[in-house]
């Protein structure tokens, strides 16, 4: 099983979330704080243009995220 | 009968995430009418106002939306602070059924530390439609133990019965809530740390319980209004873990999913077919800029002209007519007659005429706002704000600016970043706001008859690409953002509520009408006196020797103003008045070329006035858009001034007036002179052909970008060295 970050993935497939890089606290405790946690599925359903934002689907909703707070996102292949 | 109120009055907190309803549910609860809108950062301060149940008088705060107490923007700073500071207050948390997972993780953090909480879950339409969804939604908070009610915030019943439950919970205390039991907190050391900071709480007023959930989540900021010395600095280090709000957090979201069912029925909130349109690679960004177009055509053509044509003729025949007639056979005093004539009548009545296409424009940006559609705009923009130091949140503000950039402006507090604040708001002048809706029209409509949409539209656009590069240059010199985290959460598409679409026209149209009525009427009046009488103060037109007052400042500053094509002192007073309030400009021309408003319509007669070469204000057709260019780009008005000094300070207000003055005199000295080269060959059609083949160029440029990065890389990492992985 690799571990990559969540902007390397591809679109339209389940991910499990593996951790979160906490070397942002701000960012990665608001990530945490919105359900991004260990175990959490997610799946990216656009890239923008210039695929520097992402928007995923997680637990029920939609959200935008900008590329490199994606990165912080470690997800399991 | 006046009622009688028992003297208890309870505060209650109106708590939630963004978009949920809140200020549907305080403006329910209370019955005004503050601003709702489909974008979160609306609500941008805490709003106070009492509300009434049976005979009990009682207060409501409606709080700014929260993800969490640990606050990441100024707004969110503004919420939090408030909750720490009334914890004796009971909290009414707004939840949308639909994100029901998410929004416990507040209520979660909030009954932690307050236990007078109760839920009002919204479900945005009739209980009747979503009846499966509410036993299942129930079937789960009844595991929580927290009081709910399942309503709708705009229905007036279930906001009564909510109204109810609240007396019978809160005020007469009949009903009880039960006692919750976090057990995921119970490992944490809780009273140790509270022993530790208890003093530091007391000595700085805040509560140690609420203090103690802030450390186990690693609140730096939180720590630091503790003032801790060094000893127990290091102490409360050894107990809390470095990221122990993963932790923390994690078993606050487990504790919430062992409250649903394993394989439930999920809508996912925010996905839409519509965005297989709206956000399509190829169509996206034509859709955008067709509806922005169609906007554009409605508003200043079509819909918006007829409707101001018609009250044009209202205020010239009806009210103008009937007065002036009426006041002429009363009164023989010429000056009177002009003041009323040509100051009010003539300068405020233009303005006035203008309602409908203003109202118009205001319609469609809450039509964009409602409809959820806003935030796939900030979507499809986010990339190019990155680039120059903005984040897709600034797209509100910066949208509500084509309103009024006044009130866009404080709307910026949503920042997170104090720099990309500042930016935000120094971009807000060149969003041409509605006030400079009458000069398009009138000056361009002058001179370029139908083809003025594309004029109006090609300004629209040159004041947003000027923006965009002045973000960027303020980006890599002066105002470098730090990284901004841009997280936006996906509204679901919905029909704007053609109530809640009443309700924000009426409030725009107030507020026009009070601003016409104060500020603007005070300004012509203060404007026809300068130019009706000299400076020895003698009418100017008994007395044909005098010079007006404005005639004189005017033709000192005129010259200036040669080069870019509009070298008279009519045009440049207009201009000086313009620094007050852009409305101004227009009704300044109509005074000073002076109008009959008993004559033929008042547009027409401004538009032929300025043609005319004996006019006191007269363009050329280079001149004209050298004007409306000048006009878009030179100041912002004296409200918008004021507003910038308390939100962005006295240094950036300077800066920003400076650089619009020097940019507004650069970009029409360019303009003007090319305009002039490019009448001698035929005009117009080359420019629109430039424009065209510009347009042409980039888009086939970033097409072949993005042929070039797929031909290479399969795996979408953008780090594109073709790589090994």
């Amino acid at each position: 099983m690799q571990i990559i970050s969540l902007n390397q993935c591809e679109k339209n497939r389940q991910y499990l979330i593996d951790y979160i890089d906490t070397t942002n606290l701000a960012i990665s405790r608001r990530l945490t704080e919105l359900g991004f946690i260990e175990k959490t599925s997610l799946k990216i359903v656009q890239f923008s243009a210039l695929r520097k934002t992402l928007l995923i689907e997680i637990e029920g909703y939609i959200l935008s995220l900008r590329s490199s707070v994606a990165e912080m996102i470690k997800v399991r292949k | 009968m006046k009622k009688k109120f028992s003297i208890n009055s309870t505060k209650f907190l109106l708590v939630g995430n963004p978009n949920t309803g809140k200020t549907t549910l305080f403006n329910s609860l209370t019955k005004s009418n503050e601003h709702v809108g489909n974008w979160h950062g609306v609500t941008v301060s805490e709003k106070e106002k009492d509300f009434i149940i049976e005979d009990t008088r009682n207060t409501l705060v409606d709080l700014p939306g929260l993800y969490s107490l640990t606050p990441l923007s100024y707004e969110e700073e503004v919420g939090a602070d408030y909750i720490m500071n009334n914890l004796s207050s009971p909290v009414i948390n707004i939840c949308d059924i639909n994100n029901l997972k998410k929004n416990l993780f507040l209520t979660l953090q909030v009954a932690e530390i307050n236990k007078n909480i109760i839920l009002f879950i919204n479900t945005f339409k009739n209980k009747n439609k979503i009846k499966k969804q509410i036993i299942n939604t129930e079937k789960n908070l009844n595991k929580l133990g927290i009081k709910y009610f399942i309503g709708d915030a705009n229905n007036k019943k279930d906001v009564l019965l909510f109204k109810n439950l609240l007396l019978n919970i809160f005020i007469s205390k009949k009903l009880k809530n039960n006692l919750l039991n976090f057990n995921y907190l119970n490992n944490n050391n809780i009273n140790l740390i509270k022993s530790i900071i208890v003093e530091n709480c007391y000595k700085n007023n805040l509560d140690p319980n609420y203090m103690v959930t802030r450390l186990l989540e690693n609140d730096k900021k939180a720590e630091e209004k503790l003032n801790l010395n060094a000893q127990k600095k290091e102490y409360l280090n050894k107990i809390i873990k470095k990221n122990n709000f993963i932790e923390l957090n994690k078993k606050r979201f487990n504790f919430i999913n062992n409250l649903f069912e394993k394989n439930e029925e999920k809508i996912i909130y925010g996905k839409s077919i519509l965005d297989k349109i709206f956000l399509n690679k190829f169509f996206a960004l034509p859709i955008f800029f067709g509806i922005l177009f169609l906007i554009f055509y409605l508003t200043f053509f079509s819909v918006g002209a007829s409707l101001s044509n018609l009250l044009r003729e209202f205020i010239q025949n009806v009210i103008g007519g009937k007065f002036i007639s009426w006041l002429q056979s009363v009164c023989d005093i010429i000056w009177i007659i002009d003041l009323f004539e040509t100051g009010i009548i003539g300068g405020v009545g233009t303005l006035l005429a203008f309602l409908p296409q203003v109202i118009l424009l205001f319609f469609f940006l809450s039509l964009i706002e409602d409809s959820g559609y806003l935030a796939r705009i900030a979507f499809l923009f986010e990339d190019i704000f990155a680039k120059v130091g903005l984040s897709g949140k600034s797209v509100y503000t910066l949208l509500m600016s084509f309103g009024c950039g006044t009130t866009a402006t404080l709307t910026a507090r949503n920042m997170e970043d104090k720099n990309a604040k500042i930016k935000t708001a120094l971009l807000t002048p060149y969003m041409s706001c509605s006030a400079k809706l009458p000069i398009y029209a009138v000056i361009g409509g002058a001179f370029f008859g139908a083809n003025n949409v594309f004029i109006i539209f090609a300004l629209y656009i040159l004041g947003i690409i000027i923006a965009l590069l002045l973000s960027l240059i303020l980006e890599q010199k002066f105002l470098k953002s730090k990284e901004q985290s841009f997280i936006l959460e996906f509204p679901a598409y919905r029909i704007p509520s053609f109530i809640r679409v009443i309700k924000i026209l009426w409030e725009n149209l107030k507020l026009f009408l009070i601003r016409i009525g104060t500020l603007i009427f005070t300004l012509n009046i203060i404007i026809w006196i300068l130019q009706s009488f000299s400076f020895s103060l003698k009418f100017v037109q008994t007395n044909p020797n005098e010079v007006s007052i404005l005639q004189g400042i005017g033709s000192v500053l005129a010259p200036i103003f040669s080069p870019i094509g509009f070298g008279n002192w009519g045009a440049v007073s207009a201009l000086i008045a313009g620094l007050a309030a852009k409305e101004i400009i227009v009704s300044s021309i109509a005074m000073i070329n002076g109008i009959d408003v008993m004559g033929d319509n008042m547009k027409n007669q401004t538009m032929r006035s300025i043609i005319d070469p004996a006019a006191a204000i007269c363009f050329s057709p280079a001149g004209a858009l050298s004007f409306m260019l000048f006009c878009l780009l030179y100041s912002p008005c004296l409200p918008t001034i004021s507003v910038f000094k308390k939100e962005i300070g006295k240094k950036w207000t300077f800066f920003a007036i400076l650089i619009q003055f020097l940019l507004a005199y650069t970009v029409c000295l360019i303009l003007y002179n090319i305009y002039i080269l490019v009448e001698i060959w035929e005009g117009l059609k080359i420019l629109i052909c430039f424009f065209t083949i510009f347009i042409i160029i980039i888009s086939i440029l970033s097409l072949i970008n993005r042929i070039k990065n797929k031909k290479f890389c399969n795996y979408n990492c953008n780090k594109c060295g073709k790589c090994k992985k």
